[in-house]
């Protein structure tokens, strides 16, 4: 499903000595079947941003179009379920949200919120659970007697279930084990890819923006500040660092690399395995001996 | 929508009224409780509301904010005024719809009681406004201290005060997380029939109860390993400093009473 979103801007607690002017005239498009990263370092307004996706924070000015929908300031509330509808967002710690006694009721909030019949419902969540890697077993279970990484799953599996078109993830690995983290973004993932979604992730970590991100979106102070392809975005190192951000590690490997050796090496490898291919090409070509 | 709760939230100045001693300002707000009810006539109702309007433009706090913190209490003062205008039967018919009376004595009780009830507000509003929450707790410690004698728990309780105030916008913050979470799996706090939304708060309450349990153990076990131990020889960074401002503010207080007390009606 496309996104645009034109003009806009964003006031938090407009008419108080609080006021914040968060977004500042921002204009983007993502089209459909794009997984694309927002990064930027703290308060630079992503957060702000993907509410905006969802009908969480109407906009100050400007309009967001998600399919043939459209949010513009002092829209109607009935849009924005609709638009809650198509658009799912997995918040930080989406484990907070869960209330219900079992994990079965708890997937199936969602679905029943937006007029799905129960038997639909349960077995939205029966599929759910399996696909985000938990026995059918805990369905039944109380999600306050699981472990806090299957909660993560469980919270995760609730925003599934509604089917959503397009997937917002607001750092959904944080806190996360390394092994965690990545079944996590590697389910988010295949999921984009089998289901034709639309996927949005904001990270700190600039690994899994080069690496599961088609394009990448760099928020500075309320604005965009760059956007590309992970392979553009990393190529800028000196103006990511100007905001307080860096390239991937493997970047910063082959970087180092190349000042030793005097290589240029290629730049895009944002993979253990595409980093050593890349250095061990130089040694194939009878390269350095450091 | 939440962002107008003006209760316990605090708004960094200079003005005269931060600058007061938390303890004239305690004791100057419980003045004010008794001397709020001396009012009984609009003389008396005049002359209080100068003192409170004077009051916030010492605070310097923006009047557009302050009117917007107090929308939430207007429901309460309008719903008073009514209640007064329908049960009070005094004075002059002023106005006559045959099944139903309104008396001249009801619009003035009414008045009087939504103007006592802005008042009061707007007064101990000024209170978290211009006070860190640390400044409160401390001077509520020193103002309940002879209490200790009869064995009464002063800084427990004081410290159960603090983290409470301190802890309203942590709470607020979580409420509104969690409500952006459920809303975005569909879920509607503000529309629908009143048993309907009575239950969709369930889904906001249960996570909010758990975050504060979980929130309590971490405060306690963060407390104890600093070595806290209650108040028990227990010294104190900042000290409070009682100042002529101070007295004087006081001082104006008991003017305010005494000439309440000469101007209003009595008998």
């Amino acid at each position: 499903m496309d996104i645009k979103i034109s003009g806009l801007t964003h006031r938090y607690k407009a008419g108080t000595p609080f006021e914040r002017l968060a977004l500042h005239d921002v204009s983007l498009s993502v089209p459909s079947g794009t997984f694309l990263a927002v990064i930027g370092h703290t308060g630079s307004g992503k957060s702000t941003l993907i509410q905006h996706l969802n009908g969480l924070l109407k906009p100050s000015e400007g309009t967001i179009t998600v399919g043939d929908l459209t949010i513009a300031a002092g829209g109607k509330k009935k849009q924005l379920k609709a638009l809650r509808k198509r658009v799912g967002i997995v918040f930080q710690y989406p484990e907070h949200q869960l209330f219900d006694e079992t994990v079965e009721k708890d997937v199936m909030f969602g679905p029943m919120n937006f007029g799905q019949s129960e038997e639909a419902a349960r077995r939205v969540a029966h599929e759910m659970i399996k696909l985000v890697g938990l026995p059918v077993e805990v369905l039944q279970k109380s999600p306050f007697d699981l472990s806090g990484g299957q909660m993560r799953r469980v919270a995760i599996a609730g925003v599934l279930a509604m089917e959503p078109d397009v997937l917002i993830l607001d750092e959904p690995t944080a806190g996360l084990d390394p092994r965690g983290r990545k079944e996590i973004m590697d389910l988010f993932r295949t999921l984009h890819d089998q289901r034709n979604m639309t996927t949005i992730l904001v990270t700190h970590s600039m690994e899994d923006a080069a690496y599961y991100a088609d394009r990448i979106l760099v928020m500075e102070k309320g604005s965009t500040y760059l956007e590309g392809t992970p392979a553009e975005i990393f190529a800028k190192r000196g103006e990511l660092q100007a905001v307080g951000l860096d390239v991937p590690e493997t970047v910063q490997f082959l970087l180092k690399w190349q000042e030793k050796t005097g290589k240029p090496a290629e730049m895009s490898s944002f993979t253990i395995e595409d980093t050593a291919r890349a250095i061990s090409a130089d040694f194939g070509k009878g390269g350095s001996t450091c | 929508m939440l962002d107008n709760v003006i209760i316990g939230q605090y708004i960094p100045g200079t003005s005269v009224l931060h600058k007061m001693d938390p303890r004239a300002k305690l004791l100057g707000i419980f003045v004010f409780i008794f001397v709020v009810f001396l009012a009984n006539n609009w003389l008396t109702y005049g002359i209080l509301g100068v003192f409170a309007v004077a009051a916030v433009l010492l605070s310097q706090v923006s009047l557009r904010y302050m009117y917007k913190g107090l929308k939430p209490i207007f429901f309460i003062v309008i719903f008073t005024f009514i209640l007064h205008i329908l049960m009070t039967k005094q004075g002059e018919v002023v106005y006559d719809l045959g099944w139903f009376k309104i008396y001249d004595g009801g619009l003035r009780q009414g008045a009087f009681i939504s103007l006592r009830l802005v008042y009061l507000v707007l007064v101990t509003s000024l209170l978290t406004l211009t006070t860190t929450p640390i400044d409160i707790t401390d001077g509520l410690e020193y103002l309940l201290g002879p209490f200790k004698k009869v064995k009464l728990p002063v800084h427990e309780f004081a410290l159960m005060m603090s983290i409470s105030l301190r802890f309203i916008p942590t709470l607020l913050q979580e409420t509104e997380k969690i409500m952006k979470a459920q809303m975005a799996r569909g879920a509607e706090f503000t529309a629908g029939p009143v048993k309907e939304r009575i239950k969709a708060f369930v889904p906001l309450l249960v996570p909010l109860f758990i975050s504060s349990f979980k929130r309590a153990e971490d405060l306690a076990l963060a407390m104890e390993a600093r070595g806290y131990r209650g108040g028990e020889g227990r010294t104190r960074l900042r000290v409070l400093h009682w100042r002529f401002r101070d007295t004087g503010a006081l001082f104006l207080l008991l003017i305010l009473a005494a000439v309440l007390f000469m101007l209003r009606t009595h008998g």
